[in-house]
């Protein structure tokens, strides 16, 4: 288990507008993406993590499901949640969503003024910046 | 005991109480100021200074003028003044405290939404085992005092001892009665329990961390939190301990197994109960309030939530935080943890605080009559 000292930490901005339940669920998403929450790491539960960001434990409880719908945790009863293991490739379901909003995304930048190369090169680069990160946070998967 | 044995004692007490007083202003972590958040560099500035010093004085004045009283009235006329001085000092802090904390209110900010900050990972079980067995023993010692008093009451003859010396010998008798039997019974079980119970919520407490310190403020709160524990649950052990021999040996004597408390015991959890309190002290100079003298390198990042937040504060001191699901918090000012009056747990457990020992005290006068 991680040291709790060591574990990254949530910053919840109170007057930013965004959703509590959202600001939660797109910290833990990040530090899963940066490499900072590995596969089976645990989170507190939903009543220690209300009780610290000083929220309804509803907030918690909502951001908590989210993200469980979102395949990047796993809720296992009391005693609480842990980072899940991606699977070996998305099913079809989830292939077709996240193409979906790849394509709205690319459509909003050209909208915003990207001309093809610059959105080809900004993708690029962004991915490039994104695996190698990966990479030197290690596998992505716990055996 | 003497007229100067008394006065001593009640100087020591005035010393004691407003020594503790006098400590918590230096122990405070950076950016509160008498229980109001008025940011972590106004707390260090001259305006903050000025207000110390106030303070300090009101302080200092009071002791001085409940240490006179003592030598006039309990040196010189012999009248017991052990516990009222306490009270005279406490409302002289009261009137003290206040008066810094309407300076330190003007010196804040218009307050609003704060951030808030925690930790991502599970809090370890093992710091739960301690205060655990503070809570058991507290419910087992209070149920085998009742069972003991149960299992020996139609035995038991007309007088029963309801006072005894210092000597550990009975020297005050009264009617066997339901009242005076079961009295400490009960009140071990409700002592031992509720002290087990708070060590257990300390060791839940909410954390309260700086922002963008790097783990700092976290570390510091956490080695805080687990010596309060700790202290609290051997409060609870010793507590527990001494009721139920206060619980048992009337019963004994009464049947004429023995003649009185043993002393050796009741010294040795007296001294406990001292080391305790210096244990208290200890944590208080050794950490600061919430670890601060840990967070030196990390006390220039801004507290967040229920700390940083002066709305859910009334009087630097009572939190009401009707959103925060948290039972028991850090003190703004004062040494350890407070409750939650915004949450129905803290008011209960506040209610049960007070109520009981009121009802005890109840019980107590009716018994003796």
């Amino acid at each position: 288990m991680k040291e709790v000292s060591a574990a990254p930490t949530i910053v919840v901005e109170r007057d930013s507008g965004e959703p509590i339940y959202l600001q939660i669920a797109r910290r833990i998403r990040g530090f899963v993406g940066d490499g900072k929450l590995r596969p089976g790491d645990q989170l507190p539960t939903v009543r220690a993590l209300a009780q610290d960001l000083g929220v309804n434990l509803n907030t918690v409880a909502r951001a908590y499901r989210f993200l469980e719908e979102a395949g990047f945790i796993r809720i296992r009863g009391r005693s609480g949640a842990a980072i899940a293991s991606p699977p070996e490739a998305p099913t079809g379901g989830t292939e077709r969503r996240l193409r979906g909003a790849l394509r709205e995304l690319f459509i909003e930048m050209r909208q915003v003024g990207f001309t093809s190369g610059a959105l080809r090169r900004l993708v690029g680069s962004e991915l490039s910046h994104f695996l190698l990160d990966k990479g030197r946070a290690g596998p992505g998967r716990k055996s | 005991m003497s007229i100067l044995a008394m006065t001593l004692f009640t100087i020591f007490e005035v010393l004691l109480v407003g020594g503790v007083l006098m400590i918590i202003p230096r122990v405070t972590r950076r950016g509160l100021l008498f229980g109001v958040y008025v940011g972590e560099d106004h707390s260090c500035g001259t305006e903050a200074d000025a207000l110390r010093r106030g303070y300090y004085a009101g302080i200092a004045s009071t002791m001085a003028i409940a240490i006179v009283a003592v030598m006039v009235l309990v040196g010189g006329f012999g009248i017991p003044l052990a516990g009222f001085t306490t009270l005279v000092v406490l409302v002289g802090f009261v009137i003290t405290y206040l008066k810094a904390h309407a300076g330190a209110l003007r010196m804040a900010g218009p307050g609003g939404p704060v951030a808030a900050v925690a930790p991502l990972a599970p809090q370890p079980s093992r710091r739960l085992i301690l205060p655990a067995v503070a809570l058991l023993a507290g419910l087992a010692g209070g149920l085998f005092s009742i069972s003991y008093a149960w299992a020996h009451y139609d035995r038991l003859p007309e007088q029963f001892p309801i006072h005894f010396g210092i000597t550990g010998s009975p020297d005050a008798w009264g009617e066997t009665s339901i009242a005076a039997v079961f009295l400490a019974p009960f009140a071990t079980l409700l002592m031992g329990g509720i002290v087990g119970a708070a060590a257990l919520l300390v060791a839940n407490a909410k954390m309260a961390i700086r922002r963008d310190d790097g783990g700092v403020s976290l570390r510091a709160q956490e080695r805080f939190r687990t010596a309060m524990t700790r202290v609290l649950s051997i409060v609870g052990l010793i507590v527990t301990a001494m009721m139920v021999e206060i619980s048992i040996t009337p019963i004994q004597v009464a049947l004429g197994e023995t003649t009185g408390m043993s002393v050796a015991l009741m010294l040795s959890l007296v001294a406990g109960l001292l080391a305790v309190l210096g244990a208290m002290i200890y944590i208080a100079l050794r950490y600061g309030q919430g670890g601060a003298a840990l967070e030196v390198a990390a006390a220039g990042a801004p507290l967040t939530d229920g700390l940083a937040d002066n709305r859910h504060w009334r009087f630097g001191m009572l939190y009401v935080n009707r959103d925060d699901p948290s039972i028991m918090v850090e003190s703004r000012f004062g040494i350890g943890y407070t409750i939650n009056l915004g949450h129905w747990k803290g008011i209960t457990l506040l209610a049960m605080m007070i109520a009981v020992p009121l009802l005890l005290v109840v019980i107590a006068i009716v018994a003796i009559r």
